[in-house]
């Protein structure tokens, strides 16, 4: 765990306090969330991730107003979360790391196992600093190449017309705050370049540019907050402040031999990242790998989904859902996950019609699935699913209105 | 721009024909006013729009190139003495 590496850094000791910090803002809201828990399961309202589609066996707690068993749960973890904060006050840094494994173990199954729903970048992030800070040697060099990194590979989902022509902002109905419409492409575009070249410099052992690439990223994110809320800077601000404010110092590049697992990561973050760019189709739309890497504002979706469950009575029922705002990723995935559900417990279903159409940034609406029994699909996690049709062959219904965002 | 009641579908969106001809999809909670124009700026970026993304491709793999580059490859060629 490489707890000596605490004791001679001050950087670090704040960043472990961070982590604690993060880690309690996520248990605050996961406390009396529904999403994993029994009442989801028995209602048919949970989505597992399409590469391990049978969650099912982690949905056994019960939260209120059913039973206390996830509440025990999240108090038990406050409990650990105060604990390691004593421990940090004693600079008891090994006690102070095993604390924390199981907060870890709990969020990073909960993002990458349990649920399709809690799969936020800023959960990514948090993986990342919880990974290093309580297993990885080096911890200081790679909180910060990882951190630099990720502004780089984030990147890699704007270069789309989303970013590169602003039409995610353009197309929304109160645009990009402060902003005005005509100078919102310059806007998206200076950040692109900013996280692509800019980011370098906060390594840098030139202190003007590091200081002017500090200030810049304080501000962008102390920005982006108006859009996206407390959650992402309160997670990723914090450590920046951290590691890249006036504690800054250069950090040597580890190259011996423990820093290998450090650098294994780093070439793994890359591989996810550019994961959905192999798959057939744009992935803003299909939705397929999308997920894998950064994918923060990805898009501005509208979608809905029409299906016809036939039963073998003869009675057909409709189930209708719709995107109620520009971030709800329209995933065809995630609506029919609960279709493939119930036609595996409900033996009266016979088949399930299926229709999703989805649009993205202002564009066309694209019947992207059309299909006579729902039932039958396969979701295949890591290619291209010829069920989901792509911008190219996909039928266009219509044209989208400006969107909302809250 | 005129609704067409028989393709709405109640809760879930309306149809609008526009005088161009246009098909409007309005999702329920939206507003058919509020219809979309790009602004000059952008049309001129999505004129140009492939030639820009292969650009920031070209910069982002360079981008890579050189985090990984000096941090890692040059360092271990002066760790092995080769640089």
């Amino acid at each position: 765990m490489f707890s000596i590496e605490f004791a001679q850094s001050k950087v670090l000791q704040w960043s472990l306090g961070a982590l604690v910090f993060v880690y309690f803002i996520v248990f605050y809201s996961w406390n009396t969330d529904a999403t994993v828990s029994a009442r989801m399961l028995e209602s048919m309202r949970y989505v597992c991730p399409p590469y391990f589609q049978s969650c099912e066996l982690f949905y056994f707690l019960d939260t209120l107003p059913d039973g206390y068993s996830q509440t025990i749960l999240y108090m038990a973890f406050f409990g650990l979360l105060a604990w390691c904060a004593y421990f940090i006050s004693e600079k008891a840094w090994r006690f102070a790391q095993l604390t924390l494994i199981p907060p870890f173990m709990w969020h990073a199954a909960n993002v990458l196992l349990f649920t399709d729903n809690r799969s936020g970048n800023y959960e990514y992030y948090l993986i990342s600093f919880g990974l290093i800070l309580l297993f990885f040697p080096h911890k200081e060099f790679f909180l910060k190449f990882t951190i630099v990194f990720f502004y780089i590979l984030s990147t890699a989902a704007k270069i789309h017309p989303s970013w590169i022509e602003g039409t995610y902002f353009t197309t929304l109905r109160t645009g990009l705050p402060l902003f005005p419409n005509w100078s919102i492409p310059l806007v998206t575009n200076v950040v692109i370049l900013a996280e692509m070249i800019g980011s370098w410099f906060l390594l840098s052992q030139n202190k003007k540019f590091q200081r002017t690439a500090f200030i810049f990223f304080v501000l962008f994110h102390l920005y982006s907050g108006i859009l996206v809320g407390y959650r992402y800077p309160a997670t990723v601000l914090t450590f920046v402040l951290i590691l890249f404010g006036p504690w800054y110092r250069y950090t040597p590049v580890p190259l011996d031999k423990k820093a290998f697992v450090g650098w294994v990561f780093i070439l793994l973050i890359v591989c996810f990242q550019l994961s959905p760019k192999l798959i057939y189709g744009d992935e803003k739309l299909t939705m397929e790998g999308n997920k894998y890497g950064l994918y923060m504002f990805d898009a501005n979706h509208q979608c809905f989904s029409e299906a016809k469950i036939h039963s073998y009575d003869g009675s057909i029922r409709v189930r209708s859902n719709r995107s109620i705002i520009a971030r709800d990723r329209c995933q065809p995935y995630e609506y029919w996950f609960p279709l493939k559900k119930m036609c595996e417990q409900d033996e009266s279903i016979k088949q399930i019609e299926w229709q999703f159409t989805h649009s993205i940034n202002g564009g066309p609406f694209y019947k992207i699935v059309d299909i006579q029994n729902a039932c039958n699909l396969i979701y295949a996690p890591m290619r291209h699913n010829e069920w989901i049709k792509t911008e190219k062959d996909a039928e266009i219904m219509g044209y989208p209105v400006k969107n909302i965002y809250y | 721009m005129e609704k067409v009641m028989e393709e709405s579908k109640v809760g879930l969106y309306d149809i609008y024909h526009t005088e161009d001809g246009t098909r409007l999809i309005v999702l329920q909670g939206l507003n058919a006013e509020d219809t979309i124009a790009l602004p000059f700026l952008q049309q001129q970026i999505h004129q140009q729009y492939d030639l820009i993304s292969s650009l920031y491709w070209i910069l982002f793999s360079v981008s890579l190139m050189y985090m990984l580059g000096i941090h890692i490859i040059i360092p271990l060629l002066k760790k092995l003495r080769l640089y």
